[in-house]
């Protein structure tokens, strides 16, 4: 038997977008582009739906998955096939983990600080293909695009880090916001 | 450029190189002696080079695809949560 969609507006297809976890990003999206727009009442309107919606903590939860499986391919891809060097470039985007998380880190803080060692592995694992030697033509050239992408991602990911981290510092409020007040697990390393 | 064969003449043809001029494109006739033989093994050999710069761009980029998309996404939540957080906060 054919297992329909439910029809767009019905209770049945309402209940469907609930594991949907690009529903989710979607939606804070939408609201957030609204309220960096001056949008008046789109950033209240986002602070109501994270507050009302912990339902979609689950997916948001998925986040957590989502930054596991990211360190471990880069991982992976830095061990080149060498248990060693593959368990060395875990323990160290363990430890830069490790560094970067702050003691009551939440949610946004474990993500925030999952792109940065992500962005870190990358970077890493371009800056050193962009080393090696080739006489292979168009080969130099990708490599030194990859690199210039992944110091892009690596500046902006550290930079999210340290903007959200000094707006906490300088005492602002902080939204109650129970999507971002989970404490979650240690998460990877 | 290559071997441009004729409805009449030696089977295999005579072998032209293009070369760039100031009025453009020009094909320039190698005969089909020792000399266009040398020009025709080094223009496949040219060829295999860039074929196998290609595979080799296509390869590496095919080692990192899954990592790079996973890298992708969870940069692209990170951005977003803190656009959701900076903004919920006022």
């Amino acid at each position: 038997m054919i297992k329909r969609k439910p029809k767009e507006g019905t209770p049945a297809w309402d209940k469907s977008l609930r594991g949907n976890a690009r529903f989710v990003q979607e939606t804070i999206r939408s609201v957030a582009d609204r309220a960096a727009a001056g949008e008046p009442g789109a950033a209240d309107l986002l602070a109501r739906w994270l507050a009302e919606h912990p339902e979609h903590r689950a997916d948001i939860k998925a986040l957590d998955d989502l930054t596991t499986k990211a360190v471990e391919a880069w991982v992976e891809l830095a061990g080149g096939g060498h248990p060693v060097a593959e368990q060395a470039a875990r323990d160290e985007a363990a430890a830069l983990r490790a560094e970067l998380l702050p003691p009551d880190a939440g949610l946004l803080d474990r993500v925030l600080a999952g792109a940065v060692v992500v962005a870190h592995l990358s970077h890493a694992h371009a800056a050193l293909a962009a080393a090696a030697g080739t006489d292979l033509p168009g080969v130099r050239d990708a490599r030194d695009r990859r690199l210039s992408s992944a110091q892009k991602r690596l500046l902006a990911a550290a930079k999210g880090l340290r903007t959200v981290a000094a707006k906490k510092h300088q005492g602002a409020r902080t939204p109650q916001l129970r999507l971002f007040a989970d404490t979650g697990t240690a998460g990877p390393g | 450029m290559g071997w441009d064969r004729k409805r009449r003449g030696p089977a295999t043809g005579y072998f032209y190189v293009s070369r760039r001029t100031a009025a453009g494109v020009a094909k320039v006739y190698m005969g089909r002696g020792a000399a266009a033989q040398t020009a025709a093994a080094a223009h496949e050999h040219r060829q295999r080079v860039r074929q196998a710069g290609r595979d080799a761009v296509r390869s590496e980029a095919a080692a990192t695809a899954e990592a790079d998309r996973l890298a992708a996404e969870l940069h692209d939540w990170a951005a977003l949560l803190t656009r959701a957080w900076m903004t919920a906060r006022g």
